[in-house]
């Protein structure tokens, strides 16, 4: 069971990997041949050295900023605010870490940690649950299209998994990854009928999991045992029903002992989920 | 070795692709000894259609007379106007828009064989398809081709065998399929007066392969008889695997057992479960697994609510083919089953209330097949690890039998070093003391 099967969609039209090698091995071969590089002005010597920073450059002009992945947030907490999920939002000063504290009618405050893509020791490990918040949950906002939905969420829970039995105090409630390439052409998403207006984009539900909560067991939200409120709540600003929310939330298992082990599980509809299992 | 005729820049801007692609495939075709090939996706606009196409002759030949240029086709067929007036044709052929909503909907599921220059030798009607779908449509996923690359010094003669053994392939393939063949063993065995030996001289094979594709096919009719007229025997070519393994398993366990085995393989066959996880499920309780799974999912669990046979008039098939069982037994997956039969080709299912798009329904229970394989080996390591210690003491304890078999002789040769000896029976010691604390 791949990776993949951790979400329900799969980026379209991208360059495959054998081209991506290609690339890397096409900058390697240009770093090589001084006669080239010196035409152009650069020394071999220069070039290796200004590498790093200049590939770090172009993803800053290509990538998603912090500002952009904070303007995507603060759209779909505007339209929650208008729709009634929500009663208000409080938006992180800058230099704070990027924790949104949302007023939930008859819930309380929820704390919505906003991250860029899962597979990284910042996205998924640098995190602090506010002691305010009465469910907490932690949003990748993550564009990239170098591996499928599904990897980039396996990637991430796998860290959490580290976190989970560790001995740091917090723990999450749940997860989503959403961003604004959720539902294009890129990223075709099975929630597209549900998709709502936001500041004139289609936008569909986010895809959330449960996280397990700590106990003396050995199967951990295994099925999706563990019910939380604010699924619930954010789905309902895509016009999900309060009884079909849980046709619409995956849930994250942890296994211990003997049978060790990982399980994903994403649903998106009445008779649609799929599974990964590691 | 450099074909002169081909054009170098798009010869060599092929290999260097290939050079960085791991992925290999055989074509059975290639005349070649070695007969697999690299596989590489392609930008859809870089290959180019052949002209040489038998099946687009009489177009060819209307738009030469309409344009009036004779060698429109022959001057220069990989350039532009020669490739946009076939990349025309290829559209206006019948079955072209059912190739593009099937490449949109599936994906190219076989990849097509392009020459070194990257000239489609096959495929050509897909590759346009997947064109069509990213020019016109802006269709994103139809933007690479995967292509098997035959190797630069392949010859005219070699390419043009290879497109009569792809054509022969392909009449083949509809002809003489397992299940094609296991049909006619079945034909043959009903009309030889059931005798083994005369059915197995007319077809030039063993007894046991005969016999393996008849019992192959048993299983095909249950599941294809299940279906209630919505699958047929054809549908299953690509599931050959799964049929063996499962025939060969059923062939001498219980009734009961091999129930439970063949509607779990069933349910994975139907739902696209690759046959090698369908393996795991190749035990007693293989529908119970499968049905807790779903059970345990808040999407699929409604599908247990369905009809089972028991409670359907038209449906007692299932009895028929899965044997009588109790309408509450544990595990059974007849309800599902029947569910999937009843749906007789609709491209929507209704489950609780909802309407639900079938492909995407039979592929969530997929997963959930694939989930209780998952368990069922899980369970399997399990089942080692309780067994484990016993079976190695038992296997230290043979082995400290030999060793004293041995002794004396080898403390009669010349080399013994009764020292080593006694440091390793010392040693002996200290790991049995520490399995004794253990216990």
């Amino acid at each position: 069971m791949a990776a993949e099967e951790a979400a329900p969609c799969r980026h379209r039209g991208t360059p495959p990997e054998e081209v991506i090698a290609r690339v890397a091995e096409i900058i390697r071969a240009v770093s090589q041949d001084s006669d080239y590089l010196y035409k152009r002005g650069v020394s071999a010597e220069e070039f290796d050295l200004a590498l790093p920073a200049a590939i770090e450059k172009i993803r800053g002009s290509r990538s998603a900023s912090n500002n952009d992945r904070k303007d995507f947030l603060l759209g779909i907490f505007r339209h929650m605010q208008v729709w009634g999920a929500i009663e208000s939002f409080q938006v992180p000063k800058y230099g704070d870490d990027t924790v949104y504290r949302l007023r939930v009618p008859s819930v309380g405050d929820v704390a919505i940690i906003q991250k860029g893509c899962p597979d990284g020791k910042h996205s998924s490990v640098a995190w602090e649950v506010p002691d305010w918040a009465v469910e907490s949950y932690l949003w990748w906002v993550c564009p990239s299209t170098k591996g499928d939905p599904g990897w980039h969420v396996s990637a991430g829970v796998k860290r959490l998994r580290r976190e989970f039995f560790s001995n740091r105090p917090d723990t999450l409630d749940g997860i989503i990854f959403h961003s604004d390439l959720c539902g294009s052409d890129l990223r075709p998403c099975p929630k597209k009928l549900r998709s709502v207006q936001i500041e004139g984009v289609d936008v569909p539900p986010p895809c959330i999991w449960t996280m397990p909560e700590r106990a003396a067991s050995s199967d951990l939200n295994w099925s999706g045992e563990r019910t939380r409120r604010f699924p619930a709540v954010l789905l309902s600003a895509f016009g999900v029903r309060s009884e079909e929310a849980p046709l619409f939330t995956g849930n994250v298992g942890f296994r211990t002992g003997s049978r060790e082990g990982t399980i994903i599980t994403s649903r998106f509809g009445a008779g649609r989920s799929t599974s990964s299992r590691s | 070795m450099l074909n002169p005729a081909m054009d170098q820049d798009r010869v060599h801007h092929l290999v260097m692709r290939q050079g960085t692609s791991p992925k290999k495939a055989v074509l059975p075709a290639w005349s070649r000894p070695d007969k697999e090939l690299p596989v590489v996706a392609l930008e859809v606009e870089w290959v180019r259609f052949s002209t040489l196409n038998h099946r687009t002759k009489s177009e060819q030949m209307r738009i030469i007379t309409q344009r009036g240029i004779p060698d429109l086709f022959t001057a220069d067929p990989l350039g532009s106007q020669a490739q946009a007036e076939q990349f025309g044709i290829l559209k206006g052929q019948e079955g072209f828009e059912a190739i593009k909503e099937d490449l949109l909907e599936r994906g190219q599921q076989e990849p097509a064989v392009v020459t070194a220059e990257g000239v489609l030798i096959n495929g050509n009607r897909r590759s346009a398809a997947l064109r069509s779908l990213y020019v016109d449509d802006g269709v994103k996923s139809g933007r690479y081709v995967n292509c098997l690359v035959l190797p630069v010094d392949a010859t005219a003669a070699e390419l043009v065998d290879l497109e009569t053994e792809l054509q022969i392939a392909r009449e083949f393939k509809e002809e003489y399929t397992w299940v094609n063949e296991a049909l006619l063993i079945e034909e043959l065995f009903n009309r030889e007066g059931k005798d083994w030996k005369k059915v197995a001289s007319r077809m030039h094979k063993p007894i046991g392969d005969v016999r393996t594709q008849f019992e192959k096919l048993q299983q095909l009719h249950q599941l294809v008889e299940l279906s209630n007229g919505t699958r047929h025997h054809a549908d299953f070519v690509d599931n050959e695997s799964a049929f063996t393994e499962l025939s060969a398993y059923v062939r001498n366990k219980s009734g009961e057992e091999a129930a439970s085995v063949r509607s779990a393989y069933f349910l994975g066959i139907l739902t696209g479960v690759n046959y090698r996880d369908l393996r795991k499920l190749r035990r007693s309780d293989a529908s119970s697994l499968v049905r807790t799974e779903i059970a345990s999912n808040v999407a699929l669990a409604p599908l247990l609510g369905q009809q089972t046979p028991e409670e359907s008039d038209g449906l007692d098939i299932l009895d028929d083919v899965l044997g009588e069982k109790e309408p509450s037994a544990n595990g059974d997956l007849n309800g599902i089953l029947s569910f999937f039969a009843s749906q007789g080709g609709q491209s929507e299912a209704e489950l609780g209330g909802s309407k639900v798009s079938l492909p995407e329904l039979m592929s969530s229970v997929g997963s959930a097949v694939d989930v209780a394989a998952d368990e069922a080996s899980a369970q399997q390591q399990d089942g080692k690890a309780v067994t484990a210690p016993v079976g190695f003491v038992t296997e230290a304890i043979t082995k400290v039998a030999k060793a004293a078999k041995a002794l004396p002789k080898a403390r009669s040769l010349d080399g013994w070093k009764e020292e080593e000896y006694k440091a390793k029976i010392a040693e002996l010691k200290e790991a049995f003391a520490a399995l004794e604390a253990e216990a």
